[in-house]
């Protein structure tokens, strides 16, 4: 086999290994999600047709390794008849990570694997000009680190303080992990301090007399996030955005300006230190009606 | 027997999640229908603690502060509730 051909086996998620002419397969998922039938069947493949194990990755994916060559195209029809996929590699859309959401997890604000699946659906494998990951975080505790990725998603809640009530017992300041928050009982109100604020909804849940309310209340989005030899994280972008259409709009926006602007070989955070972020900011103005 | 003007004490400072809120709710089980309860917490306590309270549909009223210290006023049982968050 050539050089170009190893290429194009790998972009199809079959990975030449250092050693053996083995190869390292990697498998379709989203959200970390996998049916028990799937889990099996993934099992029966690896001994079948691999090693007789299998790899974990880093963001919620598996890879079959030991596979040889002539064993690529029965192990990758045998988990098709089970309704497992094959991975991606290359400059593509990457598996799209997520946490358990709100149909798990008593913190999530959103439900992260549908929105996980819907990008999955969307963009899973398709051709960008750099790799391009994406992950959902269901609440600002962000256990699947939105800002690690070149689009992340975080569920929000923004307060909103009505002096209904209020009894400046300094609780809203003394629960917020990030300043955001300031009594000022001389003045018998509270300051709130939105660009500090991360969203985790800590002063709403203490507030004892029902004075800090929900203000806007969804998802946050970071752009331009990346680990890897030079890590960086992902900035905010629009506003907070209060629906699943209104997040996946803003997603089409990302996706299509990094079509756009971005350059073979850069990942998503350098294109916009090229374009600045106001840029992209315009673009998502054009392109939908999310919030600044 | 406690009544709504002997209000309960429920010193939780020296516990810590999910203690406080444990025993939080073990003296609201074990308070009469309509009691008063003084919780005193640590400020890392607050947000579960009260989270836990307004869960169970308790009114928080009064709030006092002594440093790291807070004790908050409850109360429980009918005729007691005002607005819940």
């Amino acid at each position: 086999m050539d050089d170009k051909a190893f290429a194009q086996l790998k972009k199809g998620g079959k990975m030449r290994q250092v050693t053996g002419g083995l190869f390292s397969v990697r498998l379709h998922l989203f959200a970390g999600r996998l049916t028990t039938a799937q889990t099996r069947a993934i099992a029966e493949a690896a001994d079948r047709f691999g090693g007789g194990r299998v790899h974990i990755t880093s963001r919620q994916g598996i890879e079959i390794p030991d596979v040889t060559h002539d064993a690529l195209a029965p192990l990758e029809a045998f988990l098709a008849a089970h309704d497992v996929g094959m991975g991606v590699c290359g400059p593509t859309v990457r598996t799209v990570t997520a946490c358990q959401g709100t149909g798990v997890c008593p913190s999530a604000i959103i439900d992260s694997p549908d929105l996980a699946g819907e990008l999955d659906r969307r963009y899973y494998g398709q051709s960008v000009p750099h790799k391009f990951k994406m992950g959902v975080s269901g609440c600002a505790n962000n256990c699947l680190k939105a800002e690690e990725n070149d689009v992340g998603f975080k569920g929000w809640i923004e307060p909103r303080w009505v002096s209904d009530d209020c009894i400046v017992c300094d609780i809203c300041a003394t629960v917020c992990p990030v300043g955001a928050v300031t009594v000022l009982p001389d003045e018998e109100r509270v300051a709130l301090d939105l660009a500090a604020c991360i969203g985790c909804g800590d002063c709403i849940t203490s507030c004892v007399s029902g004075s800090m309310v929900e203000g806007a209340k969804g998802y946050a989005v970071y752009a331009g996030g990346k680990l890897g030899r030079v890590p960086r994280l992902g900035r905010r972008v629009a506003g907070v955005l209060p629906s699943r259409e209104e997040a996946l709009d803003v997603a089409d926006a990302l996706v299509e300006f990094f079509r756009l602007h971005g350059e073979a070989r850069e990942r998503f955070g350098a294109t916009l230190q090229r374009t600045g972020l106001d840029a992209l900011e315009a673009f998502i103005g054009q392109r939908t009606r999310a919030p600044s | 027997m406690s009544t709504s003007d002997t209000p309960i004490q429920v010193d939780i400072t020296r516990d810590v999640c999910p203690m406080t809120q444990v025993k939080v709710k073990m003296a609201l089980s074990a308070a009469p229908a309509v009691a008063s309860l003084r919780v005193r917490l640590k400020d890392a306590a607050l947000k579960n603690v009260i989270a836990t309270l307004k869960a169970d549909g308790v009114t928080i009223g009064a709030v006092e502060r002594d440093g790291e210290t807070f004790v908050l006023s409850v109360h429980k049982g009918a005729g007691t509730e005002r607005r819940q968050t």
